[in-house]
């Protein structure tokens, strides 16, 4: 291309001296005329081809700005407008900053705010996990408040309900939740599974809005348990499943209390407390599947905790749950559902690899911020590894830790760099050619980096091949003037609502003292030994808390 | 490596040997009178005139019976300027595939020893 351009370069200068001369020497003003026109000519049409070529592939995506191409770091190039097309953004993003680096407010509030203009129409749903409020009001100072604000702690939060969802996805998402593994022997975790799904078919099968304190009370409670099974009876549930369940009711309480111990201890917490009458609306105000299905923008404030981990390991589930749903319909058929998870280096949990994966290919792509390396490499080695491999887009943004930077450079690849030296010795003159791979950056250049500036790494379509630039660019930040002024949703009681109420009629209705100190124990044995059947309150024990 | 560096005169010498030839001066060979203004005027007989209208090539012809050595020669440059130019794409390109083969077996000769030290 170049060769032409050199040739065709030639003829026109050879063509316009000969205009310059003819025009002189015949005196011609309609010579001198064309030699005056034709230059400007043709570089008006060099102009207008170059301005034509301008982002040519790319038309929708995240403007980034200017930026600095150093795919090849010896040969930086300035790109005007840099984006990252929309169809890469539905691969998900990746965004690896210490704290103060801007991954919140360039990546995540940046990120929202073009939301808009590359996936129009689109829900979203934003997981926060540092916990600052302020990260909330700023996403309603720019002008992308969400419909439902929940949080584990803050009293203005929207209500969950984490027993939502049919019998098997209840099952899968309590399991996790509520069954510890252990190396040495699964037979507990066996038990304990072998309950939950004898009891939760029953609950989620008799057509009436259930939670985890109706759980919690029909596993403890022997009472409540007769009165599940009759009311399944009533609802025509499968036989063999109410017979099963009969079956784990008619075993020493003793023994099944035993068995379940650890697993009621543990759904205790969901059950008891002061933020736990918001996981347990039986009408809650966020329902997971409605909420993708109709593009609802969720907003999810989890303050690092033992709590909100736990809750948003569930929470995760549910939007698992969806991702299977449109996985199996054919995802292409649903609009674009993201997932920002930020600062979420201390949610990861075992799980979250294969959800990530499932959210990906369901057209939810998961878009996550984290500090450090270590918080990745918590889960498994296995999911660092995953995300280099299934992100299409990688944000690095100022790292601190030798780990970290040395994990961002590899994320950042290699280059051929040339190397061109001459001698000039007497008998041994010459020039040698040489090539190396280098890192693209060093750890210094990550450290150096002032806030909001990034390394950016992600495709881009180029006719039929895809090529992967890496620019070095200052996030667009964006307006969320006098954010200050956001107030937080107003504090509210979290109604329970009309569902089947074996929590209220077995535990509450006993002594409302006894809620807010009842454990969960072995139940006491009756005169001739049998499981105290008739009892509610004895099976528990009150402690001085 | 080759590069233009190195194969600029290539371009640049044909242009100079089509320029020198009008400036060969008039010698008496075998009985004829050879060089200087013969030369010149056969250029311009072959390579412009038979391209001009009538009048235009009356004007030309007018023009150089009242020139100066100088100004003929500046139109002989100017003529063989053209006819250079049929001629460079010929040449460019010919540069263009010895650049490009000094580079290919450089790189390949670079290429074989990496993979041979890296087995």
């Amino acid at each position: 291309m170049a060769g032409i351009t050199v040739i065709a370069l030639v003829l026109f200068a050879v063509a316009w001296l000969d205009l310059v001369v003819a025009s002189w020497f015949f005196t011609s003003i309609g010579l001198f005329v064309l030699a005056v026109v034709l230059p400007l000519a043709v570089l008006l049409f060099l102009y207008v081809r170059v301005r034509s070529r301008q982002p040519a592939a790319v038309n929708t995506g995240w403007r980034l700005g200017n930026a600095l191409e150093i795919t090849n770091p010896d040969k930086p190039a300035f790109v005007q407008n840099a984006q990252i097309p929309a169809a890469i953004l539905r691969l998900g993003l990746m965004a690896l900053g210490g704290p103060g680096s801007g991954k919140t407010e360039s990546v995540l509030l940046g990120y929202l705010k073009a939301l808009p203009e590359h996936a129009p129409g689109s829900g979203v749903a934003v997981f926060e996990g540092k916990g600052d409020i302020d990260i909330y009001k700023k996403c309603v100072a720019m002008g992308c408040p969400p419909d439902h604000f929940f949080s584990t702690e803050l009293p203005g939060s929207a209500t969950l309900n984490l027993m939502q969802g049919e019998a098997h996805d209840v099952l899968d998402r309590l399991t996790r939740l509520l069954i510890g593994q252990t190396v040495l022997t699964s037979y507990y975790a066996d038990a304990q599974r072998a309950v939950l799904a004898t009891v939760i078919p029953l609950l989620t099968g008799i057509n009436v809005s259930v939670n985890l304190r109706d759980l919690y009370a029909a596993l403890a409670i022997p009472d409540a348990g007769v009165e599940l099974i009759r009311r399944a009876r009533d609802a025509r549930i499968d036989a063999a499943v109410i017979a099963l369940a009969e079956q784990w009711y008619q075993q020493k309480a003793e023994t099944r209390i035993a068995e379940i111990r650890g697993l009621l201890n543990k759904l205790f917490i969901f059950c008891h407390g002061p933020y736990t009458d918001r996981l347990n609306a039986y009408q809650p105000d966020i329902n997971i599947s409605v909420a993708v299905q109709t593009r609802e923008r969720l907003y999810f404030h989890l303050p690092l905790s033992e709590f909100s981990r736990d809750v948003a390991i569930a929470i995760i589930d549910m939007f698992g749950v969806e991702a299977r749903r449109r996985q199996l319909a054919g995802a292409e058929q649903f609009s674009l559902y993201p997932l920002i998870l930020d600062d979420w280096g201390g949610f990861f949990h075992d799980g979250f690899g294969p959800f990530s994966a499932r959210c990906r290919s369901a057209a939810m792509p998961l878009s996550f911020s984290f500090q450090s390396l270590a918080q990745v490499k918590a889960v498994s080695q296995t999911f660092a590894d995953e995300l280099d491999d299934n992100l299409a887009t990688k944000i690095i943004l100022r790292v601190q830790g030798e780990d970290t930077a040395a994990f961002a450079l590899r994320l950042l690849g290699d280059y051929d760099a040339f190397e061109v030296s001459t001698s000039q010795l007497a008998e041994r003159a010459g020039t040698a050619l040489g090539v190396s791979q280098r890192a693209r950056l060093n750890a210094r250049e990550l450290r150096e980096l002032a806030e909001g500036e990034a390394y950016v790494s992600t495709l881009i379509r180029d006719g039929s091949r895809m090529i992967n630039p890496l620019w070095r660019v200052r996030l667009p930040r964006p307006a969320f003037d006098h954010w200050q002024a956001v107030t937080l949703p107003p504090a509210r009681s979290h109604a329970q609502g009309t569902g089947l109420g074996l929590w209220q009629r077995y535990i509450d209705s006993v002594s409302p003292v006894l809620t807010s100190k009842v454990m969960p124990a072995a139940p006491r044995k009756t005169p001739n030994n049998k499981p105290a059947l008739a009892g509610g309150a004895e099976d528990f024990e009150v402690i001085e808390l | 490596m080759t590069s233009w560096i190195r194969l600029w005169p290539m371009l640049l010498i044909p242009y100079v040997v089509l320029c020198v030839i009008g400036l060969i001066p008039t010698l008496h060979i075998f009985g004829r009178d050879v060089g200087g203004p013969y030369i010149r005027e056969w250029v311009l007989n072959e390579c412009l005139l038979p391209l001009l209208p009538q009048s235009a090539a009356i004007r030309i012809v007018d023009g150089f019976a009242h020139a100066t050595v100088a100004q003929e020669f500046l139109l002989h440059a100017l003529i063989m300027l053209n006819v250079y130019a049929l001629v460079f794409p010929l040449l460019f390109g010919f540069g263009m595939l010895v650049i490009k083969y000094s580079v290919w077996s450089t790189a390949t000769d670079l290429a074989l020893k990496r993979r041979a030290l890296k087995q």
